[in-house]
């Protein structure tokens, strides 16, 4: 009978005895007094069978589960969470079991030698191990109700490595250790050779594919399967696609060191792409050059570094639990040596320095003299071909790099219109400059600066401040035709005209001012002077991000809705920041006067019109300064206060509007 | 190549400060006397383009035409070690060398006489620019070849380009002693109407004030000829910065001077210049000691009378003020001072601005050249329009009715066929500048614009009955 009782502590499956319950098999085996000690036996047991159980469906193998699946046998597994990092963990628990079964096959033994034995030997036995079986099948119910899976699982075993119980705390570790190792070599792979092979999506970095996205989850996870297929088909921007999975960032771990964590790996990526890369864009050949080049890349990376580094993250494995200090300790030297790596890569050989440079003169018009030139051929262009074609930018743009020899600094620059003239309004030259984007082939490896994201955040600037030079260039174009005018004395002199494109040219310079030097000359200088003092490569892409969102902030473009398209409809202006929407009513009537300008009459309905506009100009002005000086009065915010003295220098704006 | 500028020098003080002007831009764009690009100039990313052209040979040549009724200065500089740099087609001396004996009336007529030989020369350069933007012309007004001949050529010009600019760098006499030149306040009348109608902007170059500055600034006790010339090419060079090299704005001269000017008749510009070095320093090339300017000291400065190029005496009602300014800061700026420094200067009100509209201090950061040496860690120039410079008119208005009254001198201007009949010339110039002058002086009120709008009214009607008489 205890031989039975034995064994079945040992098996895995079903409860054989459970039967003697039935019978009265027990009646003639114990004794009546034993049999509560029988009961709470078989209860622990029954703890037992449930943490075996589950770990035994955690062990199936997939083709089993399928089968299972298909004959419906049964429903648990349906629900079962798959993975390896279970697979890992009901090794673990097994592990931690193992202690338990070397002591029944003990007991087995010493019943077997020894005749009298009592039920209550067994169950004081079992009763030690009871808090134990408990206890894992705490943990099991813990993942199994919150649904824990992946590195979240880690984390909640992390969280009972503390537990004050010696012998618990003992076997969380023995637990944990599998778990810890499926965590390390995904975390090894990942920081040496950029490489995730994460089917169930359990690491807390995870490849999201952009065009896929919308698929269903099926088809996700296939192409995750296959990261280099996906590479190839998105070419440079794929390194982007890999994210922070938030959901499966174990709670040891900050996000400020998942963020390195992702930066080595991205890093490596780039190594990975190569620089003969840059600009074969042809698929096959990048996959061929893929496996061609990655051994030398990595190894330019890792400069022989690389097995030194997978040795510090297998090391982690060593540690009893998991020492949060020593991850980021490992982590921090990985990030610093990469990122330094990479930053004497970029400052030597591609001129950091000078890239951001270009970045500046042509995304934020450092350089005006040439978008002077753009402006200007396109303005023939548009008299030439009669119109307002979205070819023509394309077209000036080039000419102009042309006219100006400064074809080499602008061979990585094209510009485009986004959209085809068909979607837009026809006769808003606004709309087409709205959607202007200015492409940038940015230099290996300078991947990791200009994301699809920094590079539409360029984009949106320099829309901004090209529409600016548009507005500014036209009515210096009126300008010059009025005084030109007089000088010949043949047109007619209009001064209030003159007064009204004398405060309007007013409003564009000191914006443009106020951008230009006030916030871009001055943040730009902050970056450039980080990159001078060769800081680190994430030092740098912090910076570099902490920059573009001053610079649009500053500029009031950062708003609350993702979609900031300039609107020139009244409509949509509200929607956005207020300042803004101001700015861009202001702009709507700049473009209004040099329109009627450019008919110039001195018809009264073209008078009409310019009272109309003046008023228009004095209430949106009024507003706008209104607007700066409560702001200013509410926090004393920098920048706008900054905007508001150039535009009310002589405070005029607020004088004669009675602004206070 | 875009925005090209042809620079005009006329009689013998207009080519000594070209003269110094095209030395300067050399020296900053890397360009030898002889016109060839020196070794260390080669990656600049400068833009010279718009003064210079490339011959075939890699010759960097001045787009400049050089003209004169008399031998002397130009002879200087083609016996000078920059005879190379100039196309010798564009240096025009008249044959027989006689010069304008200090005669506006004359230079005017001997302009009208030469007009098509110097129109060969403008034509061709002009033709030989992509997109020329306009002309810059520099003379002084009191001569006679410089404000004669200019003032014939300035409204040639403006009828023939109509749609180019026309700026000029103005030289007007020295107050303070006594010229040889006693026509000198009829000259600068005449010259005087033609800036006010025929030019776009002027510079305005105080020898008065220029000399004023190198004795108390520049400690020189006798200034010459050439330390003042350098203050001058100094001036022209900084105030041309933005439209030679790379920058956000004021690229061209459109760029330049629509901010500065609000309307047509406001277009008489003062600069000033700081910090200040002797000629000698500048030569030397010692960076004794670097000074550590500010940008708010640089500004402060600029506002200062003292430093600035003309002289205005004191302004006894105190109700002058600025139009606009423009100031052209070079040197290593921290951008954020720039700020700090306009809120300073608007808190301190130290400086009086219109009442009719907006306005406010517009600061260009400007790149400088590489291989210029500078003493100061920040210099500025600044461009601006202020009221008070119809002082100056005024005073030109007094010498001439002085001068007038007595009916002096004005039989050397009979001679000529412009006076030929009667003097009308004189009375209308006359007119014109005292028109000016109450123009600049509107604009201290702050119904300038209901002012202007008056006149503009009048004046067409006025224009239309004058040229209605003409026919």
């Amino acid at each position: 009978m205890i031989h039975d009782l034995l064994l079945s502590c040992l098996t895995k499956t079903g409860l054989g005895i459970q039967s003697f319950m039935d019978n009265n098999a027990i009646e003639h085996f114990i004794h009546p007094c034993e049999r509560q000690l029988y009961i709470e036996i078989l209860n622990i047991i029954n703890v037992l069978q449930e943490v075996v159980q589950f770990t035994v469906l955690l062990r199936l193998d997939e083709d089993e589960r399928c089968k299972r699946l298909i004959m419906n046998e049964n429903h648990n597994v349906e629900e079962l969470p798959h993975g390896f990092y279970f697979i890992n963990f009901a090794k673990g628990i097994e592990a931690a079991l193992e202690e338990y079964y070397d002591n029944i096959i003990q007991l087995e033994t010493f019943c077997s030698k020894n005749k009298p034995n009592s039920l209550a030997f067994v169950h004081d036995a079992l009763q030690e191990k009871l808090p134990i079986f408990l206890f894992l099948r705490k943990l099991i119910c813990e993942i199994r109700m919150q649904k824990l899976h992946g590195c979240t699982m880690l984390h909640s075993l992390h969280q009972h490595s503390e537990h004050g119980d010696f012998q618990l705390e003992r076997i969380t570790n023995i637990v944990m250790k599998p778990v810890k190792f499926a965590f390390f070599s995904s975390l090894a792979h990942w920081l040496i050779f950029g490489v995730i092979d994460d089917v169930h999506s359990e690491f807390f970095i995870k490849f999201s594919p952009l065009d896929e996205s919308s698929n269903n989850t099926s088809c996700s996870k296939s192409s995750a399967n296959n990261t280099r297929l996906n590479a190839a088909a998105n070419c440079e921007d794929y390194i982007w696609q890999y994210e922070i999975n938030m959901c499966q960032l174990p709670g040891f771990l900050s996000t400020i060191v998942a963020e390195k964590v992702l930066f080595v790996g991205q890093t490596i990526l780039v190594f990975k792409m190569g620089r003969s890369f840059q600009r074969n864009n042809k698929n096959e050949h990048w996959a061929n050059n893929l496996s061609d080049s990655t051994p030398n890349d990595i190894y330019e990376l890792w400069n022989g570094k690389e097995s030194l580094f997978f040795g510090m993250v297998e090391d982690l494995n060593n540690d009893e639990k998991i020492d949060v200090f020593h991850i980021e300790s490992v982590i921090n030297e990985i990030k610093k040596y990469v990122s330094m790596r990479l930053s004497e890569i970029a400052l030597n050989e591609v001129d950091l320095e000078r890239q951001m440079g270009l970045i500046k003169d042509f995304y934020l018009l450092g350089r005006g003299e040439f978008y002077l030139e753009f402006l200007s051929q396109l303005t023939r262009a548009s008299d030439v071909y009669c119109d307002s074609s979205s070819k023509n930018y394309t077209r000036s743009f080039e000419l102009a790099a042309t006219v100006m020899g400064i074809t080499d600094d602008l061979e990585n620059f094209s510009l485009s219109v986004q959209k085809t003239i068909g979607e837009l309004d026809e006769n808003s030259e606004f709309r087409i400059l709205e959607n202007l984007h200015l492409k940038y082939i940015y230099k290996w490896p300078l991947n990791l600066l200009f994301s699809p994201k920094a590079i539409e955040r360029y984009n949106q600037i320099f829309r901004f401040l090209l529409i600016i030079r548009k507005l500014q260039y036209d009515l210096q174009q009126v300008w010059k035709t009025q005084i030109l005018a007089e000088k010949l004395m043949s047109g007619p002199k209009n001064m209030k005209m003159m007064n009204l494109l004398n405060q309007l040219m007013f409003f564009l310079n000191n914006l443009q001012y106020y951008i230009q030097v006030d916030v871009l000359e001055s943040q730009f200088s902050i970056l450039i002077n980080v990159i001078r003092k060769k800081a680190d490569f994430e030092e740098i892409q912090r910076k570099h991000t902490v920059f573009l969102a001053n610079v649009l902030s500053q500029c009031f473009l950062l708003s609350g809705s993702k979609d900031s398209q300039m609107n020139s409809t009244r409509t949509t202006c509200q929607s956005q920041n207020p300042i803004y929407g101001i700015i861009l009513e202001l702009f709507y009537i700049c473009e209004q006067f040099s329109c009627i300008s450019a008919k110039e009459s001195t018809s009264d309905g073209f008078l009409k019109e310019l009272d109309n506009l003046e008023e228009r100009f004095g209430v949106q002005i009024a507003s706008l300064v209104q607007l700066l000086l409560n702001i200013k009065t509410a926090s004393c915010l920098g920048p706008l206060s900054q905007l508001l003295l150039r535009l009310d220098f002589n405070h005029w704006f607020s004088s004669t509007h009675n602004i206070s | 190549m875009p925005s090209e500028i042809i620079t005009l020098q006329l009689g013998q003080c207009g080519n000594q400060i070209g003269f110094e002007f095209w030395k300067r831009l050399c020296m900053e764009h890397g360009i030898s006397p002889s016109g060839v690009l020196e070794d260390f100039a080669t990656e600049g990313m400068d833009r010279k383009d718009v003064f210079f052209y490339q011959a075939d040979d890699d010759h960097y040549i001045p787009r400049a035409v050089l003209l004169d009724l008399e031998p002397r200065v130009i002879n200087t500089i083609m016996g000078s070690s920059y005879a190379k740099l100039y196309n010798p087609e564009n240096v025009y001396l008249s044959k027989h060398g006689g010069g304008a004996g200090n005669n506006w009336a004359s230079g005017y007529s001997q302009g009208e006489k030469l007009q098509e030989e110097i129109f060969d020369i403008i034509d061709r350069e002009a033709d030989g620019s992509d997109s020329l933007e306009g002309f810059i012309l520099c003379h002084s007004i009191a001569g006679g070849t410089g404000s004669g001949m200019g003032s014939f050529i300035m409204e040639r010009l403006a009828d023939r380009y109509p749609k180019k600019l026309i700026q000029t760098f103005s030289v007007f006499p020295n107050q303070d002693e006594i010229s040889d030149v006693v026509v000198q306040p009829y000259n600068s009348l005449l010259t005087l109407r033609r800036l006010t109608s025929a030019a776009d902007s002027v510079v305005v170059l105080d020898n008065t004030a220029l000399n004023r500055i190198a004795c108390d600034r520049l400690h020189i006790q006798n200034p010459s000829f050439s330390q003042i010339n350098n203050l001058v090419s100094t001036i022209m060079s900084v105030s041309t910065t933005t439209l030679r090299y790379p920058s956000y704005m004021n690229n061209n001269l459109i760029g330049l001077m629509a901010s500065l000017i609000p309307t047509p008749q406001l277009h008489f510009l003062m600069t000033g210049y700081t910090p200040l070095t002797s000629a000698s320093d500048v030569n030397n090339q010692q960076t004794v000691n670097i000074r550590k300017t500010t940008v708010l000291d640089v500004m402060r400065r600029l506002l200062q009378p003292k430093n600035m190029m003309v002289s205005t005496g004191p302004d006894k009602t105190n109700h002058h003020c600025y139009i606009s300014i423009l100031n052209i800061i070079q040197g290593e700026v921290d951008p954020s001072q720039v700020h700090k420094s306009l809120q300073r200067i608007r808190d301190r009100k130290m400086a009086q601005f219109i009442p009719w509209g907006p306005t406010s201090i517009q600061v260009a950061l400007s790149r400088s050249s590489p291989y210029v040496q500078s003493n100061h860690r920040v210099s500025g120039l600044m461009l601006a329009n202020h009221t008070s410079i119809n002082s100056l008119f005024e005073r030109a208005l007094n010498q001439y009715d002085k001068l007038r009254k007595r009916g002096a001198f004005l039989d050397q201007f009979r001679r000529e066929d412009i006076f030929k009949d009667d003097l009308n010339e004189l009375d209308e110039s006359r007119e014109t500048v005292d028109s000016l002058v109450q123009e600049y002086e509107a604009a201290t009120r702050s119904d300038y614009m209901h002012y202007s709008f008056k006149r503009a009214q009048g004046d067409s009607k006025s224009e239309d009955a004058k040229s209605g008489g003409d026919h």
